[in-house]
C-alpha cells in the first residue's frame, strides 16, 4: 500500500478493507482456520497524544482474532508470537524468539477500525492493543456473555466476570427504581433523575418519556461500566423501570463522588444531548453542572478515606474568617480525641472520647476576633443609662421592662429625676419633667420654650438641673408660664424662622394655620401611628 | 428643620476629628455642652421618648423641637448613647418626613447603595460580633446531629450570603466517622452574584475534602419563593437554616389597591396633616400581626405571609429546621411600644460594638450606620409591608412554630458548649449565653439579643 500523505485517504482505504472483511468477521471468531491477513501499518504523526508514536490501524479481523499465530505443522493457534515459537521447538522447526529490541521501544497507538467510531481518528487513537481490542468488542461487537442474575450482556469476558462478582452484592436504588451497583453512577443518575422525574411528572407526553427513558438507559448502562456502549435501543427492562411510578423508599448508600455525567469521557454524545435537555428545562441545574465540571473526575477517581480527610482538615490552614483549623493549642489531628484541647475538663473528654463526629467539630469554629478592648472608663453604657432612666421615672418597680421607660416620662412620678445626679435639686427637675410629660400637645412647646431659654433665670434652673441650685418648683412653673410668650418668640427666633420659611413654601399644604408661634398649638389628636 | 445627615461625611473625614460630625450650627444653648456624659445620655433618652410621643400624636412642631435639641447632643461618633440617639432621631425624622411623600422621595432620590459595601459590612458584622458565629456553630451542630446516619443530606439556606457556615459544615460532615454524606445545598438569595460566589467557594471546599457536593442556587426573595424551586426530593433528609430571615415575613400581604393611601386621603379631603398622620394613611394599613382576627372572607383582610411560608416548609417534612432570630419585640402595634423595646435592644447592641471596637473605628461606624441604623429606621419609620424588621420574642416564635406543626428539638449540650467557647474567645465579659426551653439565647449582660432554636417536622 502506497504511503499516502493524507490521513483521510488512508481512512478511506481502511474503510474499504473493513467493509470487505466486515461480514465474515461478525459471524464468529474463527478458531484460527484461516491465515490472518497482514496487518497494515502506517506512520502518522498527526496530533495524537504521543506525537511520535506509531499509529497502527488493524483490520477488524486482525483485531478480533484470538489466535493470530498458527503453527504450520499442527495448525494450533497461539495468541502470542513467542508462544508459537516455543511450540515450534517441539516440532524441531527452526524457531527464533524475538528479543526485546535493544533500541528504545517505539510507542504504538491503535485505531479502531470502525469508521464511525471516534477512535478511528488518529488523533484519538488508543494506546494499548488489548485496550483497542476490548473497545472494539464492547462498542462494535456482539454481546455474547450474559449475567445470570440480571439481564446484562457483555461482549468482553472480563467485563462479564467483573460484573458477575458485584451483581446484587451492593445496590443503590434511586427513587425511580433504577438499581446501581456503583456509587458514582448512582450519584450521577440521581443528579439528573430528580429533574427528569419532575419533568416527566409535569409533561406526561410520550416524547419526553422516551427521552427520559433513553437518558435513564444511558445512565444505567453507564453505571455498569464506563466504557460500555450505550445502545440506542430502549430495552424493555428499562422502560419498565421508567414506567413504575411508585418510588420505593430510597436506600441510600454512602456516595463518594459528585459525579456529573459531563465529566465522563466515554459517551459524550449522549450527554451532550442530555445536557441540552437539562439546559432547556432547568437553568439552575445547568449552572450547577458548570460549577462541577472540573471536579467530577476528581471525585470519581478518589475514594475519600476518613483518615485522609482528618489529615487534610487538620493540616490545612484556611483563611476563612471562621478560622476552622484546629485550635492552635492543639497539635493533634482530629482523630485523636482527648481532653487536651478542652479547657473544660473531664466531663468534656468523655463526651468526645468516643470519636464521634462531634469531636471533629469541636476545635473547629473558634476565631479569636481582633477585639480591641476600649476601656470605657467612667462612661456609662447605654444599657445602664436606659435602666437608670427607667428607674428614675418608674413609680412601681424597676423591672427594666419596656413600659417603665415610658412611664418615666409619661407619668408623674414620685421619684425625683435628678436623684441620679447626686444633688438635692431633684424637686424642681422632677416637676420640670412632670410638666413636660403632662403637657400633652398644647403647652409642651411652651415648656420647652421655658426650659430652653437662655435667660439667666432659666440658666439657674438648669444649674439646678446640674445640682448647683435649688429653687422652688412652683416658682419655676409660674415663671415658665409668665415667660412663655416672650420666651417663645425669642427662643424660637432661629427655629421659628426656619419653620416659617419652610411653611411658606408649602403653599399647597393646609398647614399654615396650624403652626402658630404664639403658643397656640393645635393638638392633632390622640391617634397613634400604627 | 430636619436632622442633618452628618454621617454622609464619614468616609472622607479623618476619624480623629470628632468635631467633623458634630452639628455645625452654633448651639444657642451652650449649657448643653456642659452636660456630663451621663447626664447627656439621660437627657437624650428623655428627648427621644418625648419626640416619639409627639410624632405618635401628630405633634410635629414639638417633635421638631425635640429633634433640634437632640441634634446638639447626638452624634454618630460620640459615645454609645449619642450614637443611638443619632440613629433614632434620624429614624423619627424619616418617619415624620414620610408625611410629605414628594419631599421624602426627593430627599432620598440621590441615595446610592453600593452592594460591595453592604457585603463588606455584613462580613464585618460577622467578624467583630459573635452572634453570627454562634448562630452558625449551633445551627451546624444541630444539623450534624440530626443527620447522623444519613447518606444524602439536603440543606436549604434561606439567606445564602455567608459561605463560612457551610464550609464549616462541609468540614464537619466530611470528618464524621461514618463517612461523608452526599451533600446538596440550596441557597436562596435575591442576587445572583452572591449565589455564584457562594457556589464557587463551597464547591471548592467540598472538592478539597472529597465530599460529594451540589449547589443549587435559587434567585428569589423569600416572599416570592416558589417552593418547587427548592427541588426537595421525597425521602431526602432535609435541613433548613434560617438566620434572621423569618421575621421579614411577619408583615401581612395586604393590597390597598392601586392608589396610594396618601392619594386616597387627599381625595377624602383630610384637612390637616395631623389628621392624616393620625389616621396613618400615609404609611399604609398595618393590622395586628399576632392573629388573623378579622374574618378571612373580608376582602381587606391581611394575610400573614409567615403562616403560608411555614406551612410550605412544613410540607417539605424537614428533619431539622434551625432558626436564629432577634429576641426582642419590635413588632408592636404602636410606635411607642416599638421605640422603647428597640431602645433597649439596640442600646445593648451598640454597647457590644463599643466593647469590640474603638470609637474612631470606621468599621464600627459603618456597621452602626448600615446595619443597626437601617434596622432602627425600618422599625421606627416604616409601616405595613415596608416594615421588614419585625422582630419578636422567642416565646412568640415558639408558639408560631408549634402551631405550624413543628416540634421542638432541644439543642444539645455540646452545641451550647461550643457556643460558650466561641463567646469566650471574644474576650468580652458582657456576652452571656443561656438556655431557655431547649433554645439557646445569647445575651449582652441581661438583655437577650439573639435566640437559636431547632425544630423538626411533626405529624
Amino acid at each position: 500500500m502506497a504511503a499516502s500523505s493524507s490521513s483521510s485517504f488512508l481512512a478511506m482505504r481502511e474503510e474499504h478493507e473493513n467493509q470487505m472483511l466486515q461480514q465474515p468477521l461478525m459471524s464468529a471468531v474463527p478458531p484460527a482456520q484461516t491465515p490472518p491477513p497482514p496487518s497494515k501499518k502506517r506512520r502518522n504523526q498527526a496530533g495524537n497524544p504521543n506525537p511520535d508514536a506509531e499509529v497502527i490501524a488493524l483490520s477488524p479481523k486482525t483485531l478480533m482474532a484470538t489466535n493470530r499465530f498458527v503453527c504450520e505443522v499442527c495448525n494450533k493457534g497461539f495468541q502470542r508470537e513467542q508462544n508459537l515459537q516455543l511450540h515450534r521447538r517441539g516440532h524441531n522447526l527452526p524457531w527464533k524468539l524475538k528479543q526485546k529490541s535493544s533500541k528504545e521501544v517505539k510507542r504504538k497507538v491503535y485505531l479502531c477500525p470502525e469508521p464511525t467510531c471516534v477512535h478511528h481518528d488518529p488523533a484519538r487513537a488508543l494506546g494499548d492493543l488489548t485496550g483497542i481490542k476490548k473497545h472494539y468488542s464492547r462498542k462494535h461487537g456482539e454481546k455474547k456473555y450474559k449475567c445470570e442474575k440480571c439481564s446484562k450482556k457483555y461482549a468482553v469476558q472480563s467485563d462479564w466476570k467483573a460484573h458477575s462478582k458485584t451483581c446484587g452484592t451492593r445496590e443503590y436504588r434511586c427513587d425511580c427504581g433504577t438499581l446501581f451497583s456503583r456509587r458514582d453512577s448512582f450519584i450521577t443518575h440521581r443528579a439528573f433523575c430528580d429533574a427528569l422525574a419532575q419533568e416527566s411528572a409535569r409533561n406526561l407526553t410520550p416524547p419526553s418519556l422516551s427521552t427520559i427513558g433513553s437518558h435513564l438507559l444511558g445512565l444505567s448502562q453507564m453505571s455498569t461500566s464506563q466504557d460500555q456502549v450505550n445502545s440506542p435501543r430502549l430495552s424493555s427492562h428499562d422502560m419498565l423501570r421508567l414506567g413504575s411510578g411508585s418510588r420505593p423508599s430510597p436506600q441510600f448508600e454512602p456516595i463518594m463522588s459528585p459525579g456529573y455525567p459531563r465529566s465522563l469521557p466515554p459517551s459524550p454524545a449522549l450527554f451532550m444531548q442530555q445536557n441540552q435537555e437539562e439546559a432547556d428545562q432547568s437553568p439552575h441545574h445547568h449552572g450547577m453542572l458548570q460549577n462541577k465540571s472540573s471536579s467530577s473526575l476528581h471525585g470519581l477517581m478518589h475514594l475519600p478515606q476518613l483518615q485522609m480527610n482528618n489529615a487534610n482538615a487538620s493540616s490545612s490552614s484556611t483563611p476563612s474568617l471562621f478560622n476552622l483549623t484546629f485550635h492552635p493549642n492543639n497539635g493533634s489531628t482530629g482523630s485523636t480525641i482527648d481532653g487536651s484541647h478542652h479547657s473544660g475538663g473531664g466531663d468534656d473528654s468523655t463526651l468526645f472520647s468516643s470519636g464521634n463526629l462531634m469531636s471533629m467539630a469541636l476545635p473547629s469554629l473558634y476565631s479569636n476576633s481582633p477585639t480591641i478592648q476600649t476601656p470605657t472608663s467612667g462612661h456609662m453604657s447605654a444599657t445602664a443609662l436606659l435602666q437608670k432612666a427607667a428607674q428614675l421615672g418608674s413609680t412601681t418597680s424597676n423591672a427594666g421592662a419596656s413600659s417603665s421607660l415610658l412611664k418615666s416620662f409619661g407619668k408623674s412620678g414620685d421619684h425625683s429625676f435628678g436623684g441620679g445626679f447626686g444633688g438635692n435639686n431633684g424637686n424642681h427637675l422632677h416637676d420640670l419633667m412632670n410638666s413636660i410629660a403632662a403637657a400633652g400637645g398644647g403647652s409642651s412647646a411652651s415648656m420647652y420654650g421655658g426650659a430652653y431659654s437662655g435667660d439667666q433665670q432659666d440658666m439657674d434652673e438648669y444649674r439646678g438641673f446640674h445640682g448647683d441650685n435649688n429653687k422652688a418648683a412652683f416658682d419655676h412653673q409660674s415663671s415658665f408660664s409668665s415667660l412663655e410668650q416672650g420666651r417663645l418668640t425669642r427662643d424660637f427666633l432661629g427655629v421659628g424662622e426656619i419653620v416659617r420659611s419652610v411653611r411658606e413654601q408649602q403653599n399647597g399644604f393646609d398647614m399654615g394655620s396650624t403652626f402658630d408661634s404664639q403658643g397656640k398649638r393645635q393638638a392633632y389628636g390622640g391617634g397613634n401611628f400604627q | 428643620m430636619f436632622q442633618e445627615d452628618g454621617s454622609s461625611s464619614v468616609t472622607s473625614s479623618s476619624p480623629l476629628n470628632l468635631m467633623s460630625l458634630s452639628p455645625s450650627l452654633v448651639c444657642p444653648h451652650p449649657w448643653l455642652k456642659d452636660l456630663k456624659p451621663e447626664e447627656r445620655g439621660l437627657y437624650l433618652i428623655h428627648l427621644l421618648v418625648t419626640c416619639a410621643n409627639h410624632v405618635a400624636s401628630g405633634n410635629l412642631e414639638n417633635a421638631n423641637i425635640a429633634l433640634d435639641q437632640i441634634s446638639y447632643l447626638a452624634s454618630p461618633d460620640g459615645d454609645t448613647m449619642q450614637r443611638i440617639a443619632s440613629y433614632f432621631s434620624e429614624s423619627l425624622a424619616d418617619r415624620i418626613l414620610r408625611a410629605w411623600p414628594g419631599v421624602y422621595k426627593a430627599f432620598r432620590s440621590t441615595r446610592i447603595s453600593v452592594v460591595a459595601e453592604e457585603i463588606l459590612v455584613s462580613k464585618m458584622f460577622f467578624e467583630f460580633l459573635p452572634f453570627m458565629k454562634v448562630a452558625f456553630v449551633i445551627s451546624n451542630q444541630a444539623i450534624i446531629e440530626a443527620m447522623e446516619g444519613e447518606k444524602m443530606v439536603h440543606v436549604i439556606d434561606l439567606n445564602a450570603t455567608e459561605p463560612t457556615q457551610w464550609c464549616a459544615l462541609i468540614r464537619d460532615l466530611s470528618a464524621r466517622p461514618e463517612g461523608p454524606p452526599h451533600l446538596k445545598m440550596t441557597g436562596i438569595h435575591h442576587k445572583k452574584e452572591v449565589l455564584e460566589q457562594m457556589a464557587h467557594v463551597l464547591t471548592e471546599e467540598a472538592e478539597k475534602l472529597d465530599l460529594p457536593f451540589q449547589f443549587n442556587p435559587v434567585v428569589s426573595t423569600l416572599e416570592d419563593l416558589d417552593i418547587e424551586k427548592l427541588r426537595v426530593k421525597t425521602g431526602e433528609a432535609l435541613a433548613i437554616s434560617s438566620i434572621m430571615q423569618l421575621h421579614t415575613l411577619l408583615g401581612s400581604s395586604y393590597d390597598p389597591g392601586n392608589r396610594s393611601p396618601f392619594q386616597r386621603a387627599a381625595l377624602m379631603n383630610q384637612g390637616t396633616l395631623g389628621e392624616l398622620l393620625e389616621k396613618d394613611m400615609v404609611n399604609g394599613y398595618s393590622p395586628s400581626n399576632d392573629s388573623v382576627s378579622s374574618s378571612p372572607l373580608s376582602p381587606n383582610v391581611p394575610l400573614p405571609k409567615i403562616e403560608g411560608f411555614l406551612s410550605a416548609l412544613w410540607g417539605l417534612s424537614p428533619k431539622v429546621m434551625v432558626v436564629t432570630e432577634q429576641d426582642s419585640d419590635h413588632n408592636g402595634r404602636t410606635l411607642m411600644e416599638r421605640l422603647s423595646e428597640s431602645l433597649y435592644y439596640y442600646a445593648a447592641l451598640f454597647d457590644c460594638l463599643e466593647s469590640a471596637l474603638p470609637r474612631a473605628s470606621l468599621e464600627r461606624l459603618k456597621m452602626e450606620k448600615m446595619i443597626l441604623g437601617e434596622e432602627i429606621k425600618n422599625i421606627i419609620a416604616c409601616e405595613g409591608a415596608e416594615r421588614k424588621e419585625r422582630h419578636e420574642k422567642l416565646e412568640k416564635w415558639n408558639q408560631r412554630f408549634e402551631f405550624a406543626g413543628f416540634g421542638n428539638v432541644p439543642l444539645s449540650y455540646y452545641a451550647m458548649l461550643q457556643a460558650k467557647r466561641l463567646l469566650q474567645s471574644f474576650n468580652c465579659d458582657g456576652y452571656k449565653i443561656k438556655e431557655d426551653n431547649g433554645c439557646v439565647v445569647v445575651c449582652w449582660q441581661d438583655r437577650p439579643l439573639f435566640a437559636v432554636s431547632a425544630w423538626r417536622y411533626r405529624r
